[in-house]
């Protein structure tokens, strides 16, 4: 069986600059990876390279066995991945409601505008708003709507709990439950690693652009964990 | 000024005003979308006033809306291939001004071409008995044409909001233009649409063309003076705005009628006048946008 996600070799630049170097990750299908590091390791970068959003990047990524191609974020969508990104990037001139319709593709599964609207009921309510006039918490709750109205194979997030209220941070856990259940591989950013941890199979630990730290989630030492957040390999 | 001699007045400068909303509609669409101010918009225009002229030439007998319909498609597909071929690569520098000065070319190489092929002459469409039609209600004598030439550009405003405010297309095109890559990234094809928005702003040019050439002459020079117009509707509408347009657009052809009757030899004056105001205002209060 193909890995969802197969990573191998993985570097890229920002001009003189090596933003990642000899990253090599894989997913199972239905896995759930955390991906941690201090502010910039390169995880944004990685995620970004995964979405065809960077033109140019070495190595090779395979999502289902088919070879990604650098800077072709059309060709991600229809590999079926999709993006939680860093700062929501809503669509401004859409509503809410339109901004969950234009994520829809002719991919079908579990979730259709209604059952994002009844993961995230606050969705209904202010489907005719603009997403500027929503909170933060309702902010990332559209984009993870954006995201899932693909119905993607591979989801990915970007500091999913950044600038959010401890309680709006569970309701988005728990909807990441609901999200596992459907058997969606997911890349999971976040600065709370001992909450991200606890719903992920493995934990990747970037520092630099390097991977410092990879292995089963459940085992995590946090003396381990914090030596690789700081370089030290582990 | 008889209560008649008021409601010809409004009626003549919502006619005017329903033009030069139509000369600014694809200027706006193509600037507030794709971020490129088109200026062989005025081109554009002269376009498809030609195309229809054309077509009535060739084909005497030929329906008026099938006139309307074929200067629009010549033009749409013009405006996409220019597009295609010329714009889209500009817009790949993400640089304004690069764009912007290749439809400057553009605009040159158009204009020339159309003088080298057709001629400098000035021309008219001619709408047969259409243009000397009228009709009276309540004792008030209106002309049939500029009913139609207002009809069909408050008719073409409703048909573009309609299809970017109400159509999977128009939240496509509308989701480019806030973020390109994000907007692929859900599955939309940039490009494709930057080619639809591109060929729908010449298509509205080219409406514009007919109505204009319907009501005075154009000859391949004219496009400057469109372009004048379109850009001054454009800015006064707020840069991208369909309904600022639509405003705009009738603020500056009832300056201009209401204008033209107290001083019969103001000609665009006031018009340009109105429009410096308004912008120097703004700019002041730092609302260019
Ligand atoms: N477009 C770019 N041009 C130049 N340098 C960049 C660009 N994008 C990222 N970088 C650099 O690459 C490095 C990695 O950035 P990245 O955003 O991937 O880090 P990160 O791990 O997501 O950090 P954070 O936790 O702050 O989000 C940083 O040093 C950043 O300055
Ligand atoms: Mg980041």
């Amino acid at each position: 069986m193909n890995l969802a996600l197969d990573v191998a070799h993985v570097a890229a630049n920002f001009g003189q600059f090596r933003a990642l170097n000899d990253i090599s990750l894989s997913l199972e299908a239905g896995e759930t990876l955390a991906l941690v590091g201090a502010n910039g390791a390169g995880k944004s970068t990685f995620l970004k390279i995964l979405c065809g959003l960077v033109d140019s990047w070495q190595g090779t990524v395979n999502i289902n066995g088919t070879p990604l191609k650098p800077g072709s974020p059309r060709q991600s969508s229809e590999l079926g991945l999709a993006l939680v990104p860093e700062g929501r990037l809503l669509f401004e001139s859409l509503t809410v409601r339109e901004n969950l319709m234009i994520g829809q593709t002719a991919r079908s599964g579990p979730w259709s505008l209604e059952a994002i609207e009844r993961l995230f009921p606050v969705l209904k309510e202010r489907r005719n708003a603009r997403p500027r006039e929503l909170s933060g918490g309702q902010q990332q709750m559209v984009a993870i709507g954006r995201a899932l109205a693909s119905n993607p194979q591979i989801l990915l997030f970007d500091e999913i709990s950044l600038g959010l209220s401890p309680a709006v941070v569970r309701e988005v856990y728990d909807a990441l439950k609901a999200v596992r259940k459907e058997g969606v591989t997911l890349v999971i950013v976040d600065q709370d690693i001992s909450r991200v941890c606890n719903v992920s199979e493995n934990v990747a630990c970037f520092f630099k652009g390097t991977v410092t730290h990879y292995g089963p989630a459940a085992g995590m030492t946090a003396a381990a964990l914090h030596e690789a957040y700081f370089g030290g390999r582990t | 000024m008889t209560a008649a001699q008021f409601t010809v007045l409004i009626f003549q400068g919502l006619t005017l005003g329903g033009l030069y909303a139509m000369i600014g509609a694809g200027l706006a669409l193509n600037y507030g979308i794709l971020k490129v101010l088109q200026l062989a918009h005025g081109e554009y225009i002269t376009y498809g006033a030609f195309a229809a002229i054309g077509a009535i030439a060739l084909f005497p007998n030929l329906p008026f809306p099938l006139v309307l319909l074929l200067a629009f498609l010549a033009c749409a597909l013009l405006g996409a291939a220019a597009q295609l071929l010329i714009v889209e690569r500009a817009m790949a520098h993400r640089n304004e001004v690069v764009a912007m000065l290749v439809t400057f070319g553009l605009a040159v190489v158009l204009r020339d071409s159309l003088a080298e092929f057709a001629g400098a002459d000035l021309r008219g469409l001619s709408v047969g008995s259409l243009a000397q039609a009228n009709f009276t209600i309540a004792g008030i004598t209106l002309g049939v044409l500029p009913l139609v030439s207002l009809g069909i550009a408050l008719t073409s405003f409703l048909l573009l909001a309609l299809l970017i405010f109400r159509t999977r297309l128009g939240m496509e095109i509308r989701a480019v233009s806030d973020m390109p890559d994000i907007a692929a990234l859900v599955g939309a094809r940039v490009k494709r649409t930057h080619i639809v928005v591109a060929a729908l702003s010449a298509g509205l040019a080219a409406i514009a063309g007919v109505l204009l050439a319907m009501r005075s002459s154009i000859s391949p020079y004219s496009g400057l003076d469109s372009l004048l117009i379109a850009f001054e509707v454009v800015v006064l509408g707020g840069l991208g705005s369909i309904r600022g347009v639509l405003l705009a657009g009738l603020l500056l052809g009832m300056t201009q009628v209401i204008s033209t009757w107290a001083d019969n030899s103001a000609g665009l004056f006031y018009v340009h006048l109105v429009f410096f105001v308004v912008l120097v205002f703004r700019a002041k209060t730092g609302k260019l946008q």
